[in-house]
């Protein structure tokens, strides 16, 4: 499966105040001004967009867009 | 420990009567109602459909820009909240600044909390597991939220806490606000309460208690009617109040306009049942005695009662006998009435509003009207030249409002003019 990671930005964009195309992969949680609290729903939300299950252990390691995106694919994969 | 006053130097409210202490008072003297059929939600097959509900809420007029993602994840309480602060610690022209912050604090109370956000995430953990419960669960719905994000937005880091007595939870915020001043652990206080409760749960609850009113959805704004023969419950409402309170050398110091002093706030426990008052108003008069003994004020040296006045049978009348009871000895009684006949029942933020309500009318000379009393219930005792209809122009030095809570919490408020 291909994914849609336009539809990945979106969800992020929605909750960080910056224009789509700021969104780079490198950019950190932190730099997008994301806390803690709002990290976890982040990755909850991917995880019921994408039908996929992210661990706590797999959670901790994803600091920037570009993790979420290939955690995704990977997830995704088969 | 008593050497220091309490004064007050700002207010700020947010309710079915408007969202500034403004337009809050013209329509008080205009003896506007609030009440209105329920718009947030469908309301068409409960007894009562009815509530005054705050309209034309802005969130981004009361946060940063920067705060506002995050003040969307909680509930309407918190921002009522903030609202009503901002407004407040503005018209004190408080600066809060690193040097003086430790000695700024917030009391300030909820009765229901985020009950909007425990609906809505108990439907997410029925329909789609626990693992999709919100993060921001625990956040959103504990009633002390509100005194925390208040505090982080204004960077405010004196005592701060919630106290919870439902429907008195505004007086004894107050009151909290009151004795951190008086002896001496903050110069300032934030305090107040509010309340977002007009949600279908909610609604739920208060109707099958049979506690609302349910014979007036055709004619929302004469539903809250105390002292009428025809009362037959409260209006739930919701809102938010806030004052700033100071000790008085404090305000002096820095120049600051003082809008009333804080004599004292009252408080008994009625030991009698959940959700009834004692039916002699033997609780109300009790809080009503500490309030003025230890205020060292006479009942005849208070110009008007600002009731609890929910409109409901018993309530009405335990509190009318109380307030009679002061009376006894034949002197004249002053006016008295409740602005619940305009504002419906705002719960935890009631008293919070109804002190705001009492400083306005001690600082403007006006008593606002009690509307709505269309057949006088004669078997109170008390006759319409007290009860007064019209806003009555006279001197108000001192105003004693009262404020009583399911759990059988009373609170009496004395505020004097300065």
């Amino acid at each position: 499966m291909v994914i849609d990671e336009e539809k990945v930005k979106d969800i992020i964009v929605d909750k960080v105040n910056c224009e789509k195309d700021e969104l780079t992969s490198d950019a950190s949680f932190q730099d997008l001004g994301l806390d803690s609290l709002d990290s976890v729903e982040l990755i909850m939300q991917m995880e019921e967009e994408f039908k996929i299950q992210i661990s706590d252990n797999e959670a901790e390691n994803l600091k920037t867009v570009g993790d979420v995106i290939n955690i995704i694919k990977e997830k995704t994969k088969s | 420990m008593n050497s220091r006053r309490v004064v007050v130097t700002g207010l700020g409210v947010i309710s079915p009567l408007g969202n500034s202490t403004g337009e809050v008072w013209t329509n008080l003297l205009n003896g506007k109602s609030g009440i209105s059929q329920i718009r947030s939600f469908d309301a068409s097959s409960y007894n009562s459909r009815i509530a005054g509900e705050v309209k034309n809420f802005n969130l981004a007029d009361f946060y940063p820009p920067a705060s506002v993602g995050k003040a969307k994840k909680l509930d309407n309480f918190v921002h009522y909240a903030q609202a009503a602060s901002k407004q407040a610690i503005e018209e004190a022209g408080l600066e809060i600044t690193e040097a003086n912050s430790a000695r700024i604090g917030i009391s300030f109370g909820t009765g229901i909390g985020g009950i909007k956000s425990h609906t809505d995430q108990v439907l997410v953990f029925m329909k789609k597991g626990h693992k999709r419960v919100t993060p921001y669960f625990v956040p959103a719905v504990i009633g002390n939220m509100a005194a925390g994000f208040v505090s982080i937005q204004f960077k405010i880091k004196g005592p701060n806490a919630s106290l919870q007595t439902a429907c008195a939870t505004g007086n004894h915020s107050i009151s909290y606000g009151e004795l951190l001043i008086k002896s001496n652990k903050a110069d300032v206080m934030i305090v107040g309460a509010s309340e977002s409760a007009v949600q279908e749960i909610t609604l739920a609850g208060f109707c099958n208690m049979r506690a609302l009113s349910t014979s007036y959805n055709e004619s929302p704004e004469t539903a809250s009617r105390p002292f009428d023969k025809g009362r037959d419950g409260f209006v739930l409402a919701e809102g938010a109040a806030a004052l700033v309170l100071e000790d008085y050398d404090h305000a002096m110091k820095r120049g600051a306009t003082i809008l009333a002093e804080l004599v004292t706030v009252g408080m008994s426990g009625d030991a009698n049942d959940m959700v009834m008052p004692c039916s002699d108003g033997e609780g109300a008069y009790l809080s009503m005695t500490n309030a003025l003994t230890q205020g060292q004020v006479n009942a005849d040296e208070i110009d008007y009662f600002n009731f609890h006045g929910t409109s409901t049978p018993l309530g009405d009348s335990a509190e009318s006998q109380a307030v009679l009871r002061l009376f006894s000895n034949g002197k004249d009684l002053p006016h008295m009435g409740s602005t619940k006949s305009m504002t419906g029942h705002m719960i935890a933020a009631a008293s919070a509003v109804e002190a705001v309500i009492s400083i306005l009318s001690i600082k403007n000379n006006l008593v606002p009207p009690n509307i709505n009393i269309f057949d006088l219930d004669e078997s109170l005792g008390l006759d319409l030249n007290v009860l007064n209809q019209e806003p009555v122009e006279k001197e108000v030095k001192y105003v004693l409002s009262n404020s009583f809570g399911f759990g059988g919490h009373n609170s009496s408020a004395i505020f004097k003019k300065i």
